[in-house]
């Protein structure tokens, strides 16, 4: 289906627009761009094509993280010498996983309960669920691991994630070239490093079809050691490269629909502004238990879908 | 809504499905424009309110 076969309503973009400020609040709030929620929702709720929801989506993940990006500025969140020096490996990530879901998409169907599903959808999905369950249970026991060892101090805001083993061993692997982040407190870290969290995590954004927000956000937290504020507003800049580059990919394959971008963003942008407000009321353990959750709700969706469309 | 309207015309001619299809040139700088100009939009907007009544909307991160 394309976009001239899905005329949006003027009826349905207030709730659109409601729905993109409910979405964007929770990307604001934990410094993510919200698609592993926005596309799901988009089918389920308003039955938008998956096509037109990734492509439209990742036009309002652009706006939505250029508006957070630019209030990151202001405040000396984002670490620029590690957000450029990233971008490399994102994009070469982003493409590859591209490349694995073209190859994913030709590769037929299997009939599961007698129902024919997509190969793509299922790999997909067992793909998606797994790392949602992997990422929301790591960063929940951290986070109570956390609170529980600050209990009784006031401000959170000092709790980071403490370094594990393999983040120490990371930040001394001497493999030239090696650089210095200060906005981050890294003293010397290897190049190599930094570019390939960058090409992983841009291979699942890529083959994901998401900002990626939710795996480079806990990677530059736990892999690298970067501070948690400095971590979301990178993030964010990050997303805005790799989301930008993504809806210009999806317009030549004629999947963004810009009435819903509008919709989308009109709420979004807003609605990230109100959560950003409230991440540092918050603090680090509490955003990152909040995402843990977050994380289940979204596999909770992906099984749901995935059910619809062995028992439908 | 003659806005919403351009919009829905500039992508009622990205049609997939047709025979030779390609994106036309304004549909492809729009698709892009349009979130970046809105977000920095906004993003300076909110800046511009905090400078303007002395507030501090919140910072981000934590």
């Amino acid at each position: 289906m394309s976009v001239a076969d899905f005329p949006i309503s003027v009826d349905n973009f207030p709730w659109l627009v409601l729905f993109g400020l409910v979405v964007g609040g929770l990307g604001g709030f934990f410094g993510v761009g919200g698609g592993f929620l926005m596309v799901p929702m988009l089918n389920v709720v308003f039955g938008i094509p998956y096509n037109i929801a990734v492509g439209s989506d990742l036009g309002q993940m652009c706006g939505m993280s250029t508006a957070a990006t630019v209030r990151h500025m202001r405040f000396g969140n984002i670490d620029f010498k590690l957000g450029v020096l990233m971008i490399a490996g994102t994009a070469l990530g982003v493409e590859a996983g591209a490349t694995i879901l073209e190859i994913l998409k030709h590769s037929g169907e299997v009939v599961i309960n007698g129902r024919p599903v997509s190969l793509m959808t299922l790999v997909m999905s067992l793909v998606y669920a797994a790392l949602l369950i992997f990422l929301g249970t790591a960063m929940i026991r951290e986070s109570r691991a956390t609170l529980k060892r600050v209990a009784g101090k006031k401000d959170l805001a000092v709790a980071e994630a403490p370094a594990s083993p393999i983040v120490l061993r990371l930040r001394t692997l001497k493999l030239w070239p090696m650089v210095t982040l200060p906005a981050s407190g890294i003293a010397s870290i290897s190049l190599w490093v930094i570019l390939i969290i960058g090409f992983l995590t841009g291979f699942l954004s890529g083959m994901l079809g998401v900002g990626g927000g939710f795996i480079r956000m806990p990677a530059l937290v736990y892999i690298l050691g970067c501070p948690t504020v400095v971590a979301v507003g990178t993030d964010l800049f990050e997303i805005m490269f790799s989301s930008g580059y993504g809806v210009f990919s999806h317009a030549l394959k004629g999947n963004v629909h810009l009435v819903l971008v509008l919709a989308l963003l009109v709420g979004t942008t807003v609605g990230a502004q109100i959560g950003a407000s409230y991440t540092r009321k918050a603090g680090g353990p509490w955003v990152r238990f909040g995402f843990g959750c977050l994380a289940f709700v979204g596999v909770i969706m992906v099984a749901f879908k995935l059910y619809l469309q062995v028992v439908r | 809504m003659g806005f919403l309207n351009w919009l829905q015309e500039l992508g009622r001619d990205a049609n997939p499905a047709a025979d030779g299809f390609q994106a036309s040139m304004l549909y492809l700088i729009v698709s892009v424009a349009l979130p970046v100009a809105i977000g920095i939009f906004v993003g300076f907007g909110l800046r511009l309110i905090e400078r303007a009544f002395g507030i501090e909307l919140g910072r981000g991160g934590h």
